[in-house]
């Protein structure tokens, strides 16, 4: 009688469970998972720890260099020049930015990018195979659907936001993420300064390919030849459902340009983040 | 089957996964540490502790990946289902057990996530669902052995058969 009443019990679990994963719309089962996630972050998060410094003794460390062309590397004096030309500027833009807050006082929330951004702890990545990192902070004013990002580049989206102080942030490289994407590339401008100048009018959807990078596919091969989009350019954000600020932020730096296996006449533009998204410690995330 | 231990081994087995899951990848694909755990469980426990066990591990790895929530408890439902079929007729310390077992798990795993795909998610590639199923085979043995070696701990209880009516 006992293992009748068992049987019938379990098979009433397996049918939510079926249901649930089957049926019924993520969102609904999203608000219970996301406070589960913040008790686990208590062993994850020293783990990750762990794992990250004896990572960071086997592996050397990433070259993170976005302003010199692929290839190729700049010298000290190179950077030197640079850095003062940067540090004139920057004083130039704070100076203008003051006379224009003391101009218009409703204006005063002009401000960069940085400003407008909240750094987040990465305590786990993803448990099955998708791709996305579970953070915590401070979530007061944070939303799914905000952007997530790192010095440099996209990191994704969030997904699931709880009241214990966890979210989780799908990434631009898990397979079901999708942006509309731009291309450009970094040059030498008249003035002999680095600019970003835009390939064409190249538009393209981006979506991650469930690994280490994403792909655009909906581009047509005659085009990518017109434009001249070459491997190292790099894929920025043109997306209306992210913040103006984030317009024109790298998602990544095209790696491969193929016709594509599956659609006749359309190329496959294989995209990469420059660095590993799984291994970050912090992201930021775009709070407005 | 005490359940403290079997909350300790999931809670450590999830944490692993979230924490080392990227670190130990091979071809940019974790192993799943969890389906060893569930597997563990299934080959010891009785029956019904180790149906519910393993349904409330799924549930808990759902909470900690982008699948729908459910997906991972049906899995395992369906994986303790399979090893408990022939949990007498197998050699519960041997490696090939371990292997073969953790093989079953992961193509009912793997099988479960593409019939979903097509559904909701887009699909996912073949190719990494089969590595993860056979890192995770290849990594059983290796920490099943330590398991079974401290089972002692989950108190795991040998089913007894009912009387036989005169």
């Amino acid at each position: 009688m006992r293992s009748f009443q068992f049987n019938h019990v379990f098979a009433g679990l397996m049918g939510i469970a079926l249901l649930s994963a089957f049926v019924a719309p993520k969102p609904l089962s999203d608000r219970a998972r996301a406070q589960v996630q913040v008790l686990f972050g208590v062993v994850a998060s020293p783990i990750r720890s762990a794992a990250d410094s004896v990572a960071m003794r086997f592996r050397p460390a990433e070259r993170v260099d976005l302003a010199s062309p692929p290839g190729t590397s700049r010298t000290y004096r190179e950077i030197a020049d640079e850095n003062r030309q940067l540090r004139t500027a920057l004083s130039a833009i704070v100076t203008q930015f003051q006379q224009l807050k003391n101009v218009d006082e409703e204006r005063a929330s002009l401000g960069t990018l940085r400003q407008s951004c909240r750094a987040m702890k990465v305590v786990a990545s993803d448990s099955g195979l998708r791709r996305s990192l579970s953070v915590q902070g401070n979530l007061a004013d944070i939303r799914p659907g905000m952007a997530a990002i790192y010095a440099g580049a996209l990191v994704g989206r969030l997904d699931r936001v709880a009241w214990a102080g966890g979210a989780q942030v799908q990434l631009v490289t898990d397979r079901a993420f999708r942006a509309s994407v731009h291309f450009g590339r970094q040059q030498r401008g008249s003035s002999g300064q680095r600019e970003f100048v835009p390939v064409g009018k190249l538009s393209g959807l981006i979506e991650g390919n469930g690994q280490d990078g994403m792909a655009v596919r909906n581009i047509a091969m005659k085009d990518v030849a017109e434009s001249g989009l070459a491997v190292g350019d790099w894929a920025v954000l043109y997306d209306t459902d992210y913040s103006l600020l984030l317009q024109g932020y790298q998602v990544g730096e095209v790696t491969q340009i193929s016709p594509s296996r599956t659609i006749l006449l359309f190329a496959e533009i294989q995209i990469r983040p420059v660095r590993d998204l799984r291994t970050l410690r912090e992201v930021m995330i775009l709070v407005k | 089957m005490r359940w403290l231990s079997w909350f300790i081994l999931a809670y450590l087995a999830l944490g692993l996964q979230s924490g080392l899951g990227s670190y130990i990848a091979w071809e940019g694909v974790p192993p799943n540490l969890v389906l060893i755990a569930v597997i563990f469980v299934a080959l010891n426990a009785p029956r019904e502790p180790a149906l519910l066990g393993a349904y409330f591990m799924g549930l808990l790895q759902d909470a900690l990946t982008q699948e729908p929530l459910g997906t991972y408890a049906l899995t395992y439902g369906l994986v303790t289902l399979l090893v408990q079929t022939g949990q007498g007729a197998v050699y519960r310390e041997h490696p090939l057990t371990h292997v073969s077992l953790t093989l079953g798990g992961g193509a009912i795993s793997g099988l479960v996530l593409f019939a979903q795909s097509l559904i909701w998610a887009p699909r996912p590639p073949v190719m990494e669902l089969v590595i993860c199923c056979i890192y995770t085979a290849a990594l059983a043995p290796v920490l099943l052995w330590p398991l079974q070696k401290a089972k002692w701990l989950f108190a795991f209880q040998v089913a007894k058969r009912s009387p036989k009516r005169a």
